[in-house]
């Protein structure tokens, strides 16, 4: 019989060959990056039963084609692949035929049964460029060195690729909020006016006030409190320069960050930040002023809000008249 | 009755000189219908013979003969002769020597389609299986040379001149061996009678036995796979690509300022308040794996870093990272939870991750990636084609990945036609969060089966 048959494209007909396919075939890649080492990973499903002795992974970049010439990727070495994890089919090695582009896996010629197979091969180098096909083509050989008719075949594709980068700025911040009273991550802050009424020689008279703050300076903030005493005119009432308890009938004006049953003011601070009142302003129902750090964190710290406690006492020879003062809180950061 | 288109009946010189002239006038017009000096019949017209197919050695082959009777008269019986050659003895077509069996054509076991012989009213013909007579004197019931399809009827009735047509099928068509062609001729006889004895008319068609052509093709696997970063093109986005080939070079998507108070996501459109360059990424994919492919990720190793702590979350380069995760005062951003359940990201909550906004399917046939795990989802759990899908997801539902195993983000069960899946990256600092120009590479690997 006479045949006419036309080839239109090349086929796996190179040597007559006749193998069928390998199927469920796919290589997953430790990495798509350009030249990088990484492991290839084979899975595909024999046939064929018969005997297989070899595997070959021919890496092409022009097509998939078992049989046909093959082009290596540029940058593509197999030089110093090994192989890694074997399943369904196993004893194999890389036989010594192996290439830059390809890797022959060799065992003693044993029957081989259709069934899923898995090879890793481990430190393959990536095709040097990004963006780069490549076609391994797969076959198995009842022969143990990839010569002679191939059982079956089939290939598989991946591609390397480039990497995508993400960029941020973490800026350096310094949080703080002052107020009568302030949420404590300073999402809200209320009033800025406290009134003590009316001065008492028989009673303390207190008021509070709050501020929050966090930074992310590594060496964390000091809370600066700003500020003369109560004043009236040239009047005034003696700031508690070290730290001192509440004296009904002595003229002093002072402040602490604390929790105080004498008088009975205050709180201690919230949150679960690392910053914590210094000294002078730590201790409970003791009171001072000092144009001086009332608080500190040593580190980056998360939000402490601090209740501050203001008392005043005045003696019997304390002018009248209306006192005031503005005091100023100051967060610095080193950064 | 002699057969009349056999050589063997040529008894003279002259006889011989007059049909070889016959022969090569005839030949010339086309096998128009030979007659020995003792032959009556006229010339059937309009003859031919359409076969089914022209395959070698095909079998149950069907002959449709065409033809228009030049005599008005009874047709009792007709004689279909297939040879190699129009005149002379009749070898049955096959080879150009002396043929096996197999190699002829075979019409011994050929059956006439009932009733085909239209044109009449008459009763149908059926095969003749007796022994030799009159003009059928080469078919299977005789010398076991068959030649011949003879049929037979009982019908007195005269037939128009006019067009008839015969089918015969189940021929076996002869093997070609020494050439690329073999031409069967087909001669035919009708007959007045049920004894092939008077001929009415008679001629000759041809049908042309050949070789077939094969044609194979191949489709190869296919992976065109490409990741980028792109500008955000908004409602009327026009950025995306057609193609792989058309994919841009960019790969640096910068979501800007990050802080504690209002957490951010790529394409960040408030370029103009946090310096980000409103971007974000996509990964394309064309495949014909019948089997699907699975897109996967893992973030790079920072190789700078001291030591392997966090060394795949969203850091500053080289940094030392804690080794607790957890950790918010060391430049290593704590990461979403993985794609199972992925973690909303919150302001003054150090968190950074990855999600799907959607896959587009504008660019190629498909729809077939999805099976986006929950955590990469975002809120909605919607990736559905979506234009501006990027600026539409409002939820701030992330994952992240921080093993060098990759882990899929999605994939598909069928051939993917250029879908787009498009990436959003978002994050927000704690207050603690140091300082810093934070980074992260992310690698994507498309993995077909096919």
């Amino acid at each position: 019989m006479a045949s006419l048959i036309i080839v239109v494209s090349l086929l796996n007909l190179a040597h007559g060959v006749k193998a069928l396919a390998l199927s469920s075939r796919s290589v997953a890649v430790g990495s798509s990056k350009s030249s990088e080492v990484t492991s290839h990973r084979f899975d595909f499903t024999l046939s064929t039963m018969a005997t297989m002795g070899s595997i070959e992974f021919e890496y092409c970049e022009n097509n998939p084609f078992v049989g046909t010439a093959c082009s290596a990727p540029p940058g593509l070495s197999l030089s110093g692949v090994a192989l890694g994890a074997q399943s369904g089919e196993t004893g194999f090695s890389v036989d010594g035929s192996s290439t830059a582009n390809k890797v022959v896996l060799t065992r003693p010629s044993i029957l081989a049964t259709p069934t899923a197979v898995s090879y890793t091969l481990t430190n393959a180098v990536n095709p040097s460029e990004n963006n780069k096909t490549v076609y391994v083509r797969i076959s198995t050989f009842s022969t143990v060195d990839g010569t002679g008719p191939r059982t079956d075949s089939g290939a598989v594709v991946f591609s390397t690729a480039s990497g995508i980068s993400v960029d941020g700025f973490v800026p350096p911040y310094l949080t703080l909020c002052v107020g009568v009273t302030v949420d404590l991550t300073c999402q809200s802050a209320s009033g800025t006016q406290l009134d003590f009424g009316e001065f008492s020689t028989k009673q303390t008279r207190s008021l509070t006030s709050q501020f929050a703050a966090a930074t992310n300076d590594p060496g964390g903030y000091s809370m600066f409190v700003a500020g003369p005493t109560m004043t009236s005119g040239s009047n005034i009432i003696p700031a508690l320069a070290t730290s001192s308890s509440s004296q009904i009938g002595k003229s002093q004006f002072g402040m602490n960050l604390r929790a105080n049953s004498n008088p009975s003011v205050g709180s201690d601070s919230a949150g679960v930040g690392t910053a914590v009142p210094t000294a002078g302003f730590a201790v409970p129902n003791q009171f001072s002023f000092n144009n001086q750090i009332v608080a500190l964190s040593p580190l980056s710290t998360e939000f402490n809000r601090f209740t501050a406690s203001y008392i005043v006492n005045i003696s019997p020879s304390q002018s009248p008249g209306i006192y005031n003062t503005t005091l100023t809180y100051i967060a610095t950061a080193a950064f | 009755m002699p057969n009349i288109f056999s050589s063997k009946d040529l008894q003279t010189g002259y006889q011989r000189v007059i049909l070889g002239l016959l022969i090569l006038v005839l030949a010339v017009a086309g096998l128009t219908p030979l007659m020995s000096s003792k032959a009556s019949a006229l010339t059937l017209t309009s003859r031919k013979v359409t076969v089914s197919t022209s395959g070698a050695d095909a079998t149950g082959t069907t002959y449709s003969f065409a033809f228009s009777a030049a005599t008005a008269s009874p047709i009792q019986s007709m004689s279909f002769q297939f040879c190699n050659t129009p005149l002379g003895t009749c070898v049955l077509p096959g080879t150009d020597g002396s043929p096996t069996a197999a190699e002829k054509i075979d019409v011994s076991h050929v059956t006439a389609a009932p009733g085909a012989f239209t044109g009449t009213t008459g009763t149908a013909f059926a095969e003749y299986t007796g022994a030799d007579a009159g003009g059928c004197d080469q078919s299977d019931g005789g010398s076991g040379v068959a030649t011949q399809f003879c049929v037979t009827r009982t019908e007195a009735t005269s037939e128009a001149a006019a067009a008839k047509t015969f089918v015969i099928s189940g021929i076996s068509n002869p093997i070609i061996t020494n050439t690329t062609y073999e031409t069967v001729y087909v001669r035919i006889v009708t007959y007045s009678d049920t004894a092939f004895a008077t001929s009415v008319d008679s001629g000759i068609v041809a049908a042309g036995i050949t070789q077939q052509l094969t044609v194979n093709g191949r489709v190869q696997e296919r992976l065109e796979f490409c990741v980028a970063a792109i500008d955000d093109g908004g409602a009327t986005d026009t950025t995306l690509p057609a193609a792989c080939s058309a994919a841009p070079a960019t790969t640096t998507i910068d979501i800007g300022v990050v802080d504690n108070v209002t957490p951010v996501k790529a394409p960040v459109t408030a370029t103009a308040t946090n310096g980000s360059n409103d971007d974000y990424g996509i990964a394309m994919i064309n495949t014909n794996a019948s089997s699907g492919v699975v897109l996967t990720f893992f973030a790079e190793a920072d190789a700078g870093a001291p030591d392997t702590d966090q060394e795949r979350s969203f850091k500053v380069d080289n940094a030392n990272c804690d080794p607790v995760a957890s950790t918010l005062t060391d430049q290593c951003f704590q990461s979403a939870a993985a794609g199972g359940t992925g973690t909303t990201i919150t302001s003054a909550n150090e968190r950074f991750g990855l999600n799907i906004p959607c896959i587009m399917t504008t660019q190629g046939t498909t729809s077939n990636m999805g099976s986006v795990p929950v955590g990469y989802s975002n809120t909605d759990a919607n990736t559905a084609n979506d234009l501006d899908c990027e600026n539409d997801d409002v939820g701030f539902l992330f994952a992240w990945n921080d093993t060098s195993t990759a882990a899929t983000l999605a994939s598909s069960a069928s051939v993917v036609d250029d879908e787009i899946v498009k990436l959003s990256f978002g994050a927000s600092a704690a207050a603690t969060t140091p300082t810093g120009s934070y980074t992260v590479v992310t690698t994507y690997i498309a993995t077909p089966t096919f």
